[in-house]
């Protein structure tokens, strides 16, 4: 029913009334309210991986989106394109790193599709075109191989440093 | 042999040696199967909480320690150059991950060899679902190499196959002849081709395929027009692409043998073979009948939900028979376009123009998009009457609106937003679009291919304010003298010259505007010119510095060619990947690869054609009529020949690890 709303409880214990049809775009509260039989008004719907403040950007992300149509079905032809993301997702989207991150696992764990596909765009968006070092750089992941190992990659690097 | 602790670590065992062997070389096929991705997530999911803290989240959230789905995610993403060249050899844990990837999408066209070979290295055929395979000018050969390294059986996770421009009757029938039972998509394009009959049979069978749910032919135009190919009995698909025009006959056969078809497009249905013309007779009535008897109804058509007829030229009467058979039909799409800067207009026919027509046979449907072009003068009357039949209730019901614009003598009326990617921009004498600022700004959005007669530009900048009119445009096309010094500014009102990728040129430019137009193209990527703008480039001293996808030197009369200097041409664009270059001699091509080589990933050599030849003898010979054709004919042959030899002994030669074709006399490389 159109106003209705729900209870949302972050894991650290914060909750926050939403619309049912904006909670609806996550499919895993969809699937609690529909198929586990969870009323709308009374219960809290527990979400013990996501913390209060990912929670509220998740919300706000939902909430903007809430007259989006459906996302296509997966088509493995579509062009991959990283530069179809919205201005104003560009804007949500400037986060630090961890926060981005986090939005990663709040959207796969919440199954927001929408979500979780613009988030994981922005993460590609900062890789394309770098190189491993600037990839070490860009993420501060740490260069694990041996002496040994970064030779042998070298010589399997020699066919693009050549240009 | 698994594990002889437990079952139940045997995957996690396995993982982790896979993860053993390819932190070492991930080049290094491993014909260990690998785990799929359930076990990787599960395996990686306890390395994932074991770094959680106690509220749930891990202290430093990164790529490496993102679970692994959520990677595969991110590369899902990405295409496979990028995960090749800026993934691989990060770090121990993404080699791990990438070598358990397994939803690639290979792109097999206009790659380098060297690229090519290390793809083949680094991913296996079964994490391939997605594959590209291409063996046109822009990478001669690789089909050969690709089917000499991969058994095509070895593809298991295959969903989505597209093959362009392969020849080879051999090729094709191996390729679909090994096509697995789980490919879903099929797209086979070769506008070009001499398929023999039993390819052709060959292709019609893999369409029965259960597992194939998706078809795009786009074959030499008479094959589909041909009502002799013979659809298989019984096929699942539910979209079919065709591109060239349908005849009646296979459209019937395959709406019959489809029983899941969903969707299908074509340039259109080519109705004449069954029609009969009432405009043959004087007597109108009579002749309804007549047509009414001839034209069978269709059978299996109400499955049908969306048409696309995308080159079409039926006229609505034989609109008006066939669109009220698909009774489930909610998006149709009529396209009615011209190239107009080639393509004359004398189609006349105003009944297309008429809302309350089209009314009636689109009650059903949710979406339209139509393009109608006609020739349109004085006798045609008042543009207005036909914008009224436009505007009626219905037409505000559905939220469709049809805008107008009116040329010289050329009507052009399309639903908003104009739904074709090519436009041919002039200047209007009229334009009627409805009254909606947002409609206005987004009427030009589809379009990505945009080509400006630059006489109906001059001082537009003045005309236009605010966003630019074609936002979308990645291919320009400018045609039409260019002397105005403003004319930049009023291109730029029309697109963003940032987002230029493809730019074409062909008559003469002022020498130092131009300069700084082709370098506010800053993303540029391919640029198609002739001989005479890259003598104004020379002219003012023009140095392209960054690397250059593809450089296209087109020669617009082949019986007089305009060649290239070279020499300054390699000083003009000394990084560029693809090149197509008509040249005079076997010095011009060797100096090209000396001088560009390290860069180049193929080039096509483009030398004098058998016409200029001609044309020189006709120059020369005009009083010897001695000659007689057998003995010319004879001599041609052998010149050929000649000149054959010649192309193939110097292309042998020509540097190691290269693929070479020649045809037409054009040299076709594929190096690196």
């Amino acid at each position: 029913m159109a106003g209705n709303k729900i209870k949302l409880q972050s894991n650290d214990g914060d909750t926050f009334d939403v619309d049912v049809e904006i909670a609806k775009q996550s499919a895993t509260i969809k699937t609690m309210l529909e198929d586990l039989g969870m009323s709308e008004e009374d219960d809290v719907i527990p979400l013990p991986n996501v913390n209060s403040a990912i929670l509220k950007k998740v919300i706000q992300w939902a909430t903007h989106h809430k007259d989006d149509p459906p996302p296509p079905e997966d088509d493995e032809n579509r062009e991959k394109n990283l530069s179809d993301i919205s201005s104003w997702d560009q804007d949500f989207l400037k986060v630090d790193q961890g926060t981005l991150f986090e939005l990663i696992l709040a959207a796969n764990y919440l199954d927001i599709k929408g979500l979780l596909d613009v988030t994981c765009k922005t993460v590609a968006n900062m890789i394309k075109g770098r190189t491993p070092e600037e990839i070490r750089r860009q993420f501060n992941i740490k260069n694990d191989f041996t002496p040994q190992e970064e030779e042998q990659i070298k010589k399997e690097n020699e066919w693009c440093e050549e240009k | 042999m698994g594990c002889k602790q437990c079952k139940f670590l045997s995957s996690k065992h396995r993982v982790n040696d896979c993860i053993e062997q390819n932190v070492y070389s991930i080049t290094t096929q491993s014909t260990t199967n690998s785990s799929n991705r359930t076990n990787r997530y599960h395996q990686d999911k306890h390395q994932y909480d074991a770094s959680f803290t106690t509220i749930g989240f891990p202290n430093l959230l990164t790529l490496d320690n993102l679970p692994v789905e959520l990677v595969y995610h991110i590369f899902d993403q990405l295409d496979t150059f990028t995960i090749v060249t800026s993934m691989l050899n990060v770090c121990r844990r993404l080699n791990s991950i990438i070598s358990t990837y397994n939803h690639y999408h290979l792109d097999l066209q206009s790659i380098s060899m060297k690229y090519f070979n290390r793809l083949c290295l680094v991913v296996r055929p079964e994490q391939v679902t997605s594959l590209t395979l291409s063996d046109g000018n822009e990478n001669v050969g690789l089909v050969a190499v690709f089917l000499k390294k991969f058994q095509w059986q070895s593809f298991k996770q295959l969903r989505s196959l597209r093959l362009v421009n392969i020849d080879q009757n051999e090729q094709i029938a191996q390729i679909l002849l090994s096509m697995t039972n789980g490919l879903e998509r099929l797209s086979v394009e070769n506008p070009n081709e001499y398929y023999s009959e039993t390819v052709m049979d060959i292709l019609m069978t893999i369409l029965s395929k259960k597992s194939l749910s998706k078809i795009s032919l786009d074959l030499a135009r008479n094959r589909i027009l041909n009502p002799s190919i013979i659809w298989p009995m019984e096929c699942f698909l539910r979209e079919i692409k065709l591109t060239g025009l349908c005849h009646i006959s296979l459209f019937r056969n395959i709406l019959c043998c489809s029983v899941n078809l969903k969707k299908f497009q074509a340039f259109d249905i080519d109705l004449d073979d069954e029609w009969i013309d009432q405009t043959d007779d004087d007597d109108g009535e009579e002749d309804d009948e007549v047509a009414a008897r001839q034209m069978l109804p269709l059978s299996n058509s109400s499955n049908l939900l969306s048409l696309s007829l995308v080159y079409a030229r039926n006229e609505i009467e034989k609109l008006e028979w066939l669109l009220p058979q698909f009774s489930q039909l909610i998006s149709f799409k009529y396209l009615n376009v011209y190239d107009l800067h080639t393509e004359p207009i004398y189609e006349s026919d105003y009944s297309l123009l008429d809302g309350g027509r089209w009314e009636k046979m689109l009650v059903n449907c949710q979406d339209f998009q139509f393009i109608s072009t006609v020739h349109f003068d004085h006798k045609a009357g008042n543009v207005h009457r036909y914008i009224a039949t436009f505007q009626t209730q219905f037409w505000q019901d559905k939220s469709w609106n049809i805008a107008f614009e009116q040329y010289n003598k050329t009507l052009l009326v399309y639903s908003v937003p104009y739904p074709h990617s090519s436009f041919y921009y002039d200047r209007p004498v009229f334009v009627s679009i409805p009254h909606n600022p947002f409609l206005s700004s987004q009427s030009m959005r589809n379009v990505t291919k945009l080509r400006i007669n630059l006489t109906a530009v001059n001082d537009l900048r003045k005309q236009i304010i605010g966003a630019v009119r074609f936002p979308h445009v990645t291919q320009l096309v400018l045609d039409g003298q260019w002397r105005n010094t403003g004319l930049s500014s009023s291109i730029r009102s029309l697109v963003d010259l940032s987002r230029i990728q493809k730019f074409t040129r062909f008559e003469r430019v002022p020498t130092t505007i131009f300069q700084t137009f082709v370098f506010d193209l800053s993303t540029v990527q391919s640029l198609t010119l002739t001989a005479s703008v890259l003598d104004s480039l020379n002219a003012a001293v023009f140095q392209y510095s960054q690397c250059l996808r593809s450089l296209y030197i087109v020669q617009l009369y082949e019986i007089y060619p305009h060649f290239v200097n070279v020499e300054p041409f390699c000083t003009m664009f000394p990084q560029v990947q693809h090149l197509d270059i008509p040249v005079d001699s076997f010095d011009s091509c060797q100096y090209i690869i000396d001088r560009l080589g390290r860069f180049l990933i193929n080039v096509i050599f483009r030398f004098p054609h058998r016409e200029r030849d001609e044309a020189d003898d006709i120059e020369d010979d005009d009083d010897d009529d001695e000659d007689d054709e057998d003995g010319r004919n004879e001599d041609d042959n052998n010149d050929d020949e000649d000149k054959n030899a010649e192309l193939i002994e110097w292309a042998q030669n020509v540097r190691q690890n290269h693929q070479y074709r020649i045809r037409d006399r054009n040299m076709y490389l594929w190096l690196q």
